[in-house]
């Protein structure tokens, strides 16, 4: 109990101890503070540099001063840093003029022409100061500079600096006709007139002359109560009696002068009473225009009935001027975060644009001149396709009507093609029936569409095949891979192929002229394949001999160069029956990723030289068979794949005949899980199945000519259930199951209990 | 026996419903507080949000007027029309776009001034905020 309260005695005395703080550093601060020698408004301190923004005159060691003559101390700008006031001049009426200084500004002119800066009587700056290098300094607006230096006309006469009443002595306390700062009459109530010359007359040493029945004040006529502050008073003086001083203090501390009519028996004013109730004495000195006054006589009268109304009205106005200056006194203890943020309108007024428009035009809007660079524009409007792209339309009708059909035209619309994924109808049906890419005894039925060995090509055939281009095939070359015709970044064409990691590759090509050696390279690109921007389906390689012009062939300028690129497998390409076409079997690399098989041609004519043919291989990984276990995946090996085709003769779907493309169907997938199919165009599913898990019965999906088949499929075990729940959880929810068997045997018992007793 | 009871279940209930009541109070004002803060980031995203949009909507305004009055005039441009681009590009509040402006203006050659309306432009668009 007594640490409580030792500690709230301690919570009181830090309480008051801030209280006293800040009514010190509240009243101390304005202590120092007058009208003659002032200081500068701790909330009202900023002016505005049109170009030097905030200038900061009560920043903590500004000190800058406003006396009656000068201004000193130090104003701070925000970019500039500091400008000295010590050679700005005050007149006195609050007129500034001079010049102030800053090593960042240079000069400052308080009294420019169209500017200037005057204290009003408000203790306000207002108006403008010029600085050399830095514009306009604007004084006045919501955020101006205040002081509480006051001009002398608007000081009350006994704290102005001057002798208004020429007796040679200046305001409080010199001047004897001063009762305070506040007195606003330096007349020397003793000196109404000196008569001037050589002393005083004689009858400046008389006393007072008395009246019959002596000198009297009368409060009402001598009343005993009163219930108003405001009484009556009767002054009864002598025959020279000039003037009469009343206070409710014998001593006159903060008495009044009135002057006295000699000529009539008695004299009344009318005299307000102090604040409160009770006994009030007013007292009164009856004195000769020389000055000299009779002994101090006094009348008392007891105030009663004081209403409330009275107290508020009659509140005196120094009271209301303190009170006033409470805001101001408790700003500082304010925490900036708590005040309001300045508004814009502080920010000086701006120049009016029509002044910032010239009335002439400028030359850029005379409009003589052509203001955007046609030139450029034109260049870059109107340039062509490039130079592989519309050789590739020119080689290919199809492709050049499409990118019309689609508005590829110009260089500016190759952008497109990044987002449009052209595809080129209609040619396989343009070498078809007739095409060669069917059985002949089976041309005219429905079969699995084949594609033929090179060595089952005729002569024509042959002669028909494009030149300069390298064909792909897989399956003992009874498939056909999908060459793709790319665009690249640069615009050029390329060939794209896709297959699975690990399948046999069949490569074909036919040079233009007679070559010495065909020469191939496996070379890794990236790990990932590269986007490209326009891919051709071209269906198969003997549909393609309208690519007679070669595009993809180009000079080789210098030998693959193995420093700059990894080179996996470099092999040669043979021509064993001597027709003029070479072909070459490797194995796509086992890891997926962007690889480019580079053919380089080596002429017989040394003229010629070599030249070289890229072809983009992208490796697909093989699909494979898997658990799920949470967010891992377990492999499954042993799993049967099998792969079912539909028939189109029979529509039904049956087992595909694998064994025609040199593969195994159903495959059984090896520890990596994995399984792939190579297949020609059609429609296929796939089935999955395993001991100890569901079979899995794949939907129907098309696959295009050449096209790999490498899902991947996830194998649910038989009991999937019980992965959901762990032990964990199971213990969990048997402690969970006993702790409510519990509660339910407590309640049972409570309630035995309960009608045991009752 | 059973006035007895009555006055101390009474006796525990009261303490209970108090309790009950400055829980309720208590969970209340979280409720309410977070419901306060939530608002209030609501707020300052959707003021942030304004915010930009005003000004995409300025700087769309004044390109729209440059755009119109100024690249595609075929003659000299009158003094109305140069208040109103000056206005609004002063509207902007962007001392960038205004002292791209004022290099466009005081452009003395037809090159200096093609320049400068492309960085002018270039400026412009990339003072468009999108989200």
């Amino acid at each position: 109990m007594g640490k409580v309260t030792s500690t709230k005695g301690l919570i009181y005395i830090l309480f008051l101890t801030l209280l006293i703080s800040g009514f010190f550093v509240v009243f101390n601060k304005s202590a120092l503070a007058s009208s003659t020698d002032g200081t500068i408004d701790s909330t009202y301190k900023y002016a505005w540099g049109e170009n030097i923004g905030w200038v900061n005159f009560g920043c903590d060691n500004c000190n800058v001063h406003v006396t009656d003559s000068a201004l000193s101390g130090y104003a701070l700008s925000e970019t500039v840093g500091w400008i000295n006031l010590e050679d700005v001049v005050n007149d006195g009426q609050g007129n500034l003029s001079g010049l102030a200084w800053g090593e960042n500004v240079g000069y400052i002119k308080f009294n420019p022409t169209n500017g200037g800066v005057i204290i009003n009587s408000s203790g306000e700056f207002t108006g403008s100061a010029l600085g050399e290098n830095i514009g306009w300094i604007i004084f006045g607006g919501d955020y101006k500079v205040k002081t509480d230096w006051r001009p002398q006309s608007a000081r009350p006469a006994c704290n102005n600096s001057s002798d208004d009443d020429g007796d040679g002595k200046t305001d409080y306390p010199a001047d004897p006709g001063c009762s305070s700062l506040d007195d606003t009459d330096e007349t020397d109530p003793a000196a109404v007139s000196s008569g001037g010359g050589g002393g005083l007359p004689p009858e400046a040493y008389n006393s007072p002359i008395v009246p019959e029945g002596g000198f009297k004040i009368l409060i009402n006529d001598n009343a005993t109560e009163t219930d108003s502050r405001k009484v009556t008073l009767t002054l009864k003086g002598g025959s020279n009696t000039k003037a009469v001083w009343i206070s409710e203090s014998s001593q006159f501390p903060e008495g009044f002068q009135v002057s006295y009519n000699s000529s009539l028996s008695q004299v009344s004013i009318t005299f307000d009473l102090s604040l409160g109730e009770g006994t009030k004495t007013v007292y009164a000195k009856f004195c000769t225009q020389w000055g000299r006054c009779s002994n101090v006589v006094s009348d008392s009268i007891t105030r009663v009935g004081e209403t409330v109304i009275e107290k508020i009205v009659e509140v005196p106005k120094k009271i209301i001027e303190e009170i006033k200056k409470v805001p101001e006194a408790i700003a500082p203890l304010i925490p900036g975060f708590l005040k309001p943020k300045p508004s814009e309108t502080a920010k000086p007024p701006e120049v009016p644009i029509e002044e910032l428009v010239s009335k002439e035009a400028p030359l850029a809007f005379q409009g003589k001149w052509q203001l955007l660079p046609s030139e450029q524009i034109r260049e870059f409007v109107l340039a062509p396709l490039p130079k592989g792209i519309r050789n590739l339309a020119q080689k290919f009708p199809e492709l050049e009507k499409t990118l019309e059909d689609v508005g590829i035209v110009k260089i500016t619309d190759v952008a497109k093609l990044k987002t449009v994924k052209l595809t080129l109808p209609g040619l396989t049906e343009r070498v078809g029936p007739e095409g060669v890419g069917f059985e002949p005894t089976l041309r005219g039925k429905f079969a699995l569409p084949k594609g033929l060995p090179i060595a089952k090509l005729s002569p024509q055939m042959k002669q028909q095949l494009p030149t300069e281009i390298v064909f792909a095939k897989t399956g003992g070359e009874l498939v056909d891979f999908n060459i793709a015709l790319a665009v690249n970044d640069k615009g050029e064409p390329q060939q794209k192929i896709q297959t699975i990691s690990g399948k046999p590759l069949q490569l074909v090509v036919k040079p233009d002229k007679p070559v010495k050696s065909v020469k191939g390279y496996l070379v890794f690109k990236s790990k990932a394949s590269q986007p490209t921007s326009l891919e051709l389906p071209r269906d198969s390689l003997l549909a393609s001999v309208i690519f007679a012009i070669p595009v993809f062939a180009k000079t080789q300028d210098q030998p693959v160069r193995v420093e700059e690129k990894l080179v996996l497998l470099e092999f040669e390409y043979t021509d064993p029956d001597g027709d003029g076409i070479y072909t070459a079997e490797i194995q796509a690399p086992l890891i997926e990723g962007e690889y480019e098989i580079i053919t380089v041609m080596d002429f017989d004519d040394p003229e010629l030289g070599k030249k070289e043919i890229r072809l983009i291989t992208v490796v697909d990984p093989e699909g494979y068979i898997y658990e799920r276990d949470g967010d891992k995946e377990t492999r499954i090996p042993g799993a049967i794949v099998s792969l079912w085709w539909l028939n189109p003769e029979t529509k039904q779907y049956e087992l595909w005949p694998a064994k025609e493309y040199q593969q195994e169907n159903p495959q059984t997938t090896d520890v990596r899980g994995t399984y792939s199919f190579l297949v020609p165009e059609g429609y296929y599913y796939l089935k999955a199945e395993t001991p100890g898990y569901l079979v899995y019965d794949g939907k129907p999906f098309q696959v295009k000519e050449g096209s790999g088949i490498h899902i991947n499929i996830e194998l649910k075990t038989k009991y999937w259930w019980l992965k959901i729940v762990d032990w964990k959880t199971i213990l969990l929810a048997v402690v969970i199951i006993l702790l409510l068997y519990n509660f339910y045997r407590d309640k049972i018992r409570e309630r035995l209990a309960r009608s045991k007793n009752l | 026996m059973d006035l007895q009871n009555s006055k101390i279940s009474n006796g525990v209930n009261k303490p209970k419903t108090i309790l009950i009541i400055i829980l309720i109070l208590l969970a209340g004002n979280v409720f309410l507080g977070v419901k306060y803060f939530s608002v209030v980031k609501e707020l300052r995203q959707t003021q942030a949000a304004l915010q930009t949009q005003t000004t995409n909507e300025k700087v769309l305004e004044f390109s729209k007027l440059f755009i119109g009055k100024v690249l595609k005039a075929d003659s000299e441009i009158d003094f109305d029309t140069r208040l109103k681009l000056e206005t609004a590009v002063r509207n902007l509040n962007d001392e960038e776009i205004l002292n791209q402006w004022q290099k466009f203006v005081d452009s003395k050659t037809e090159a200096g001034a093609q320049e400068e309306v492309k960085n002018l432009l270039e400026l412009l668009v990339s003072k468009m905020r999108v989200k």
